[in-house]
């Protein structure tokens, strides 16, 4: 049912001349079939997703299809999907930032093949300057790349400048290495190997 | 590509990008030490003007999501009542429906511009419209604009000119 109404010619010249019965039953359809997409996939909020598209979609009238390129539901769906990831992944923004982009927070003994992405490496320290940095530090560093707000926007927050808020920054990045450096020392003499230069005090 | 292979793409990315996400640790905000660390974090937010296209609801939940505190935590620092977010964060309740006063103190404390208020609100009527919970879609647009202005006058009321123009 979805696939032929939705996409036969005159359903789409409906749609494209902003009928608002068509998009009624456009919005009936993402619903029903989209939102079992999306909860298989164990996004969150799939109602939401489908909600932002259909919003998006009756504003543009889909103007962005092209029909050559396939059917309007498989364009509908991979529409909403981009949307859901796109939610996603902002949401996660926190543990996908880049330490690729980050030089002093990158661990100099893991290869480029081992850190692919930088996913595992990344978790692991954000996970542990969370345990070990203090509140104020983590904080700082959360707002910076976990919510990706500037060093301006923070230092208006905190009432203070950009060039302190960077300097804290900075520092707590610095702490937060120091800090995984040395646990990393400790896990090498826990399995009996004495990292190299390391002090034997 | 065609649209039938971005959407295999596109599973086959999401799969991949679910398995990771489960081999990695949970995810964990950072928790304010007290209300009031949130109040003076929120309060010293620049006004958001521009926001993202969603409904009014969506917009308010995932906000407050990424700051990692509960709706609970939030009513009670910020001084409204649990209800009235828990509403406006509801894609079952009407905005509107929700006292014009709550409403006002939540965007003063998310620093929302009340022109954000209004493409959002507007959002979920369309929403509501298309999702059959309108039995009168237009005396419900009547409603809306009355409890809009009602809320722009609370602002008013409150000395909040910086959501209003």
């Amino acid at each position: 049912m979805f696939e032929e109404i939705v996409n036969s010619k005159p359903f789409l010249s409906r749609l494209q001349s902003g009928n608002e019965k068509a998009f009624e039953f456009l919005y009936e359809q993402v619903i029903e079939n989209v939102v079992p997409v999306l909860r298989s996939q164990k996004f969150d909020d799939p109602e939401d997703a489908c909600h932002d598209c259909w919003i998006e979609l009756s504003e543009s009238k889909c103007s962005d299809y092209d029909p050559s390129q396939g059917k309007l539901s498989s364009w509908t769906l991979a529409y909403v999907l981009n949307h859901a990831r796109n939610v996603q992944k902002k949401r996660r923004r926190w543990r996908e930032t880049s330490i690729d982009d980050r030089p002093d927070l990158a661990r100099e003994d893991i290869s480029a093949e081992e850190n692919e992405g930088g996913e595992q490496e990344k978790a692991r320290l954000l996970e542990q300057g969370r345990r070990r940095i203090g509140k104020r530090q983590y904080r700082l560093l959360w707002l910076s790349y976990g919510l990706g707000i500037k060093s301006s926007a923070i230092a208006k927050q905190f009432g203070t400048t950009s060039a302190t808020i960077r300097k804290r920054i900075s520092r707590a990045r610095q702490r937060l290495r120091k800090e995984i450096e040395r646990q990393r020392k400790d896990e090498l003499r826990r399995r009996g190997k004495e990292p190299y230069g390391a002090d034997s005090s | 590509m065609n649209y039938e292979d971005e959407v295999k793409n596109l599973m086959e990315q999401i799969r991949r990008e679910r398995e990771e996400e489960e081999s990695l640790p949970p995810l964990v905000p950072p928790a304010f030490d007290s209300p009031h660390d949130l109040i003076s974090f929120l309060r010293n937010r620049p006004v958001a003007k521009n926001v993202e296209t969603t409904t009014l609801s969506s917009f308010l939940r995932r906000f407050r999501n990424s700051l990692g505190v509960s709706a609970d935590d939030v009513a009670k620092a910020l001084g409204f009542k649990p209800q009235d977010l828990k509403n406006l964060e509801s894609n079952d309740c009407l905005p509107w429906t929700v006292s014009p006063q709550s409403t006002a103190a939540i965007l003063s404390s998310y620093r929302l511009h009340v022109d954000a208020l209004k493409f959002l609100v507007h959002n979920s009527y369309k929403i509501a419209r298309v999702s059959q919970r309108l039995s009168d879609s237009g005396y419900a647009a009547q409603v809306m604009s009355a409890w809009i202005s009602d809320v722009c006058m609370t602002l008013e009321a409150n000395g909040e000119e910086s959501l209003l123009s």
